[in-house]
């Protein structure tokens, strides 16, 4: 067997049992073995080789003796407060380590031919584990998805030859991306954008209430107008002055819906009654009728039906949408259509709303999702030009605010029926806990990064397409950028690194075949 | 396969027991106490401190009872030695294996096979009983393998075994004068060390006494403490110390010294100290420790050992019933000989 550097056939141990859920084994005590690593238990004669992923590690030792750990600690504490040196004879024979693992399927076969089968059998008696190869992974090429996002990863390390995604086939059938604060959600998104770019196999959408894609907006940070294909495949729209060829952002009154309005403030029963009303008689100029009518005229108008007040409420928070810049009555200078268009073109669209009020974000948001998915949901009775059109992915950081609640709302709606549409959702949240479960539930693919919270683990544990409550521990303990990726082709949740954003640009820059276009791309 | 055993001895202890099936003759032993006399006294402690890195070979036997027919018995016997340069364990060779079958009728041919294999000669009288027979034949293998080691060693190695320095069986002194003479000439020193010791004081258990005053005059210091003693005759081959070879060891032991010209007991007991400080054996040399490990009988090897013979003998024609009622007590014997 080969000699250490990772990744290569390094004997780790023996198999010394438990069942087909966990298999436990002795390892040798000075090979490093970390949380969350691939590792293979080749059964004797080769027939099959598991994949075992390590869960837990715990010291273990020869001595029959209960408590001889506990009272051997104890010589060296006694030793070391007289300065009094001790030696463990033997170490290598006398003292190993547990190492607990989930069976994550097995390999029959070799090579390209190799077969993954799930993990219904255990491997033979006291098989030898080993460190997993590029021979090992290479079955899991079918599985690793178009769009890359990262390298797979074994516990800490990177196997840079393996590269890791999503599959660009399965977005529409929505993904979510969940790490808690700092732990990379914007990077992942970035290298998504360069992937999507890159390939313009998809339309994406990525609303950016923060305004950190662009350029980066830190020093030393890049943003999505420094990937190399952005001259050609990324449009900006913004509702602030930015260093870069942009558009302003102009919605129209008429694109507004009643639900929209109801996202953005509680309303009373009769107030929601009122707008009703008010929709059923003046239709997409419901929001116009709002605004140019006062009080009385329209308790006059509805039989006075409503109570003054009510219609008060109703209008000042009409004239609270109507005044602000991004809306605008005029049908033809809004940005929507544009939008819709470029998605289909298999553009990325970064719609930066960072110098909207929330209200306002959340308003766009809603009114740019909706007509993505009216006009694709238009198309799919024209076959031929449905079929035109590629995947659209609609990202809109802090999910959680859209989804508490299954109904209501134009992305609950999404969640819902998006994907026979070609409309797919990215939800980006540090709170998962906060999403309804039914929604959770409709995001096929799940992009998990490092979560703290307990709740949050537990909330996507039971809505993951393969299980990783056995991971939770490793959950917890993922470093910034590292993650596991689960969804309907992947054959068990794999771990990735995804890459920094400056790093794969930098690559990128590297590469001969590259065409710069960014020169003539305003001020960049 | 079990550690040292040769496969094909399975089938002779069988073709033996076969072959005769005899009546058994009493068994006997005699420990027999040996009583130093006088009193502990505290200025007769002397301090030592631990050398520096060294080499050291330890010895050992273990043996097990692994049928009881009650006119003949089969046992195991197996020593084994276990070298450390400095704490580095060297590579070593197998163990010595014998599956011994031994009955009334032939025990003296037995013995005597065995004492002119190791000591040389014939044995000037023979055991008294089947697990005496055992006992001395295991003995006897252990100080072949003593002088084994010593006559392999480095020059300055420090040898120890499980035990005492002195003939505890008739005929064998010729034996240990040979073995103490190379050791001295090699410049080896041999050292004997045991857990258990048949001396008393009035009668009283010498050992825990001499620990008691010991631990009063030298607290955390490494002690070793001489022993005059008169009782052994001509059969003692080397100087008795009760010595304790780490500071904060809770047990002292027997140590019987026989060294090269010129080298004080300090030094030998020193090199031991330094093989003394493993966290889980504190105060007895590690060496020793693992050498009986080595060689013990585990209880599943016992099984396995009679698992093997019972498949021998029925393949050889033995009638299962027949062996369940001669050995049908073998219960009582599990562990016996450990
Ligand atoms: N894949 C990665 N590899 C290395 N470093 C990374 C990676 N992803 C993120 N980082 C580092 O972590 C920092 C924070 O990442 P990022 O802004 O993507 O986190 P976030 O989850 O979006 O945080 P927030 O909740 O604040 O939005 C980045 O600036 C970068 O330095
Ligand atoms: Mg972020």
């Amino acid at each position: 067997m080969a000699k250490d550097e990772i990744g290569t056939d390094v004997s780790l141990g023996r198999i010394t049992g438990r069942d087909v859920t966990e298999i436990v084994f002795r390892a040798y005590r000075n090979r490093d073995i970390f949380l969350g690593e691939m590792l293979i238990g080749e059964c004797a004669e080769g027939r099959r080789r598991f994949i075992l992923r390590v869960i837990n590690i715990m010291h273990g030792s020869e001595a029959s003796e209960a408590g001889w750990a506990p009272k051997t600690a104890g010589a060296f504490m006694d030793g070391d407060a007289r300065e009094e040196e001790y030696h463990v004879y033997d170490a290598d024979r006398r003292l190993y380590n547990h190492v607990v693992c989930a069976p994550l399927g097995y390999l029959l076969g070799e090579g390209d031919d190799a077969e993954f089968r799930s993990p219904k059998t255990i491997p033979t008696h006291f098989s030898r584990v080993r460190r997993a190869s590029d021979r090992d992974y290479r079955f899991l090429e079918r599985y690793l998805g178009d769009v890359k996002l990262g390298s797979l990863r074994s516990g800490e390390h990177v196997i840079p030859s393996v590269p890791v995604g999503i599959d660009s086939g399965v977005i529409c059938q929505h993904m979510g991306v969940f790490a808690t604060t700092g732990m990379g959600k914007s990077n992942l998104m970035k290298r998504m954008a360069g992937a999507i770019m890159e390939s313009g196999k998809a339309g994406l959408l990525i609303l950016d209430p923060h305004g950190e894609y662009i350029d980066g907006g830190k020093d030393g940070l890049k943003g999505l107008v420094h990937h190399p294909k952005a001259g050609t495949n990324l449009d900006i729209f913004v509702t602030r002055e930015v260093a870069a060829n942009a558009s302003d952002i102009r919605i129209s009154t008429s694109e507004i819906k009643v639900q929209d309005m109801q996202n953005l403030w509680q309303f009373s029963d009769p107030q929601v009654e009122l707008l009703n009303a008010v929709w059923s008689r003046e239709r997409d100029g419901w929001l116009d009728y709002l605004m140019d009518n006062d009080t009385q005229t329209i308790f006059q108008a509805f039989n006075e039906q409503f109570h003054e007040g009510s219609i008060g409420v109703v209008g000042r928070r009409a004239a609270v949408l109507a005044s602000s810049p991004f809306v605008t009555r005029d049908g033809r200078i809004s940005i929507t259509k544009t939008i819709v268009e470029k998605l289909h073109q298999g553009k990325v669209v970064l719609v930066d709303l960072s110098g909207a009020s929330e209200r306002e974000e959340l308003l766009i948001s809603s009114v740019l999702a909706r007509a993505v998915f009216q006009e694709n949901s238009r198309l799919f009775r024209d076959k031929a030009a449905f079929k035109s059109i590629p995947p659209c992915l609609i990202a809109l950081e802090e999910a959680q605010r859209v989804f508490e609640r299954a109904q209501g709302g134009i992305f609950p709606q999404i969640a819902r029926e998006g994907r026979k549409f070609k409309t797919g959702l990215c939800a980006i949240s540090q709170q998962p806990k906060l999403i309804d479960t039914e929604v959770i539930s409709q995001f096929n693919t799940l992009v998990i990064l490092g979560l703290a919270d307990r709740q949050d683990r537990e909330r996507l544990a039971g809505s993951a397409r393969q299980d990783i409550s056995r991971l939770d521990y490793e959950i917890q303990t993922l470093m910034t950028g590292e993650g596991l990726v689960t969804g309907p082709n992947t054959p068990f949740a794999l771990p990735l690194k995804v890459d920094l954003y400056e790093t794969y640009l930098a690559g990128m820059a590297g590469k001969p075949e590259r065409k710069r276009k960014s020169a003539d791309k305003g001020f960049f | 396969m079990m550690r040292g055993l040769n496969a094909a001895e399975i089938g002779n202890v069988i073709d033996q027991m076969a072959a005769d099936r005899d009546g058994a003759k009493p068994i006997a032993s005699d420990p027999g106490f040996i009583d130093v006399g006088g009193t502990v006294d505290p200025k007769g402690f002397c301090p030592f401190d631990r050398a520096g890195e060294c080499a050291m070979t330890a010895v050992d036997g273990g043996s097990a009872v692994l049928l009881d027919g009650g006119s003949f018995l089969i046992a195991a016997v197996r020593v084994g030695s276990a070298s450390y340069r400095d704490r580095e364990y060297l590579a070593h060779s197998e163990p010595e294996f014998h599956l011994l079958h031994l009955s009334a009728g032939d025990l003296e041919d037995a013995y005597s096979i065995f004492f002119g294999k190791t000591v040389g000669g014939e044995p000037p009288d023979s055991p008294r009983g089947l697990d005496e027979a055992a006992g001395r034949i295991r003995t006897l293998l252990e100080w072949k393998a003593v002088e084994n080691v010593v006559r392999d060693a480095e020059p300055g190695t420090i040898t120890a075994f499980d035990g005492a320095l002195w003939a505890g069986i008739r005929g064998i002194g010729p034996m240990l004068s040979r073995i103490v003479e190379s050791a001295r000439k090699k410049d080896v020193e041999l050292c004997g060390i045991s857990k258990r010791s048949m001396l008393t004081q009035h009668s009283r258990p010498l050992i825990p006494a001499v620990q008691i005053a010991g631990d009063g005059a030298l607290p955390d210091r490494a002690w070793h403490y001489p022993l005059q003693i008169s009782g052994y005759g001509e059969k003692l081959f080397g100087e008795v110390h009760v010595a304790k070879f780490h500071p904060q060891s809770r047990y002292v032991f027997r140590a019987d010294l026989s060294l090269p010209d010129g080298t004080p007991p300090a030094t030998a007991l020193g090199k031991l100290a330094y093989h003394a400080n493993d966290p889980a054996y504190v105060g007895y040399p590690y060496p020793l420790a693992r050498v009986h490990n080595d060689v013990a009988f585990s209880r599943s090897e016992v099984e396995d050992l009679r698992s093997l013979l019972r498949s021998e003998a029925l393949r050889k024609g033995m009638d299962p019933k027949e062996w369940q009622l001669t050995f049908q007590d073998f219960h009582d014997v599990l562990d016996k000989g450990r």
